[in-house]
């Protein structure tokens, strides 16, 4: 049977073509992970941080444990975080993203990017709440 | 001569055999009735494309759940975060992550920009006097 022959299935087949391109394009897309971290003199860090604990200790203090965790796809949005953080990307130009960095109404930081996959970006530290230091990481995932 | 013989038969039918006056919804339900009882044959050419089209619709159903599966927690707002997996770990080879502008909105701040290239990752730290509670 000539499915495409038919106009009817011709269209279909279009319409379904399109579409798929337009999945594969969106699975294609860069993935950024957005991790908010709460720093502390207290405790053990977190054992999902361990590759990332020689740059966090940068900061001074002695534990790090995740808050929360978003991987997000490499393009303008806000990411909402915890405790009224928020990252909020820019429009991309390839991986050069703006980023600011707020809490509540108040922008903290704000900055360029070009992210280079595996490779974070640690920003910090903020106020968190009750007293606590928070840090921002940022990394591309490799595609 | 011929056809006045016709409609004098004629006139003739119409008053010995009188046609019983019937409503026309009695008629009709008896004319559905009969026709129950006589096989339809379904007309070929209105049933296929019905076929097609309702395949045609479900497989483009199909094809758009498909698609929102895949494209939707990566499109619009980033709150729909993607499935997570396990954090990369930070490469020790290649260019690292650069920062090429940094604005701080902190009073009395000092930023700190450090390339770790032995630890593969980029640390822009900002100190600054604690901050008034603006919430």
């Amino acid at each position: 049977m000539n499915l495409a022959g038919k106009p009817i299935w011709r269209t279909v087949l279009v319409a379904c073509l399109a579409m798929l391109a337009f999945a594969t394009g969106a699975a294609a897309a860069d993935t950024l992970d957005v991790i908010l971290v709460k720093a502390s003199n207290e405790g053990a860090s977190d054992a999902a941080l361990k590759a990332y604990l020689p740059l966090l200790e940068r900061s001074g203090f002695k534990a790090y444990q995740t808050v929360v965790r978003k991987a997000v796809p490499l393009q303008a949005g806000d990411v909402t975080l915890a405790q009224g953080f928020k990252a909020t990307l820019g429009q991309a130009e390839g991986r050069r993203v703006p980023v600011t960095i707020s809490r509540g109404d108040n922008s903290l930081i704000r900055t360029t990017v070009n992210f280079s996959p595996d490779h974070p970006v640690i920003l910090g530290t903020y106020d968190g709440d009750g007293g606590g230091k928070m840090i921002v990481i940022l990394v591309l995932a490799t595609p | 001569m011929k056809m006045n013989r016709k409609t004098n038969l004629g006139e003739l039918l119409r008053t010995t055999a009188r046609v019983p006056e019937r409503p026309a919804a009695d008629f009709w339900e008896d004319f559905r009735a009969r026709a129950t009882l006589v096989p339809q044959a379904v007309p070929s050419r209105t049933a296929a494309p019905t076929g097609r089209w309702l395949l045609a619709a479900a497989s483009l159903a199909a094809a758009v759940m498909l698609i929102f599966a895949i494209a939707l927690p990566r499109s619009g707002s980033n709150d729909g975060s993607l499935a997570v997996a396990s954090l990369p770990t930070p490469a020790k080879n290649g260019r690292l992550s650069r920062i090429e502008e940094v604005q701080v909105f902190l009073d009395n701040a000092s930023v700190t920009i450090i390339e770790d290239s032995e630890n593969g990752g980029t640390v822009v730290f900002v100190e600054a006097a604690p901050q008034p509670n603006r919430t």
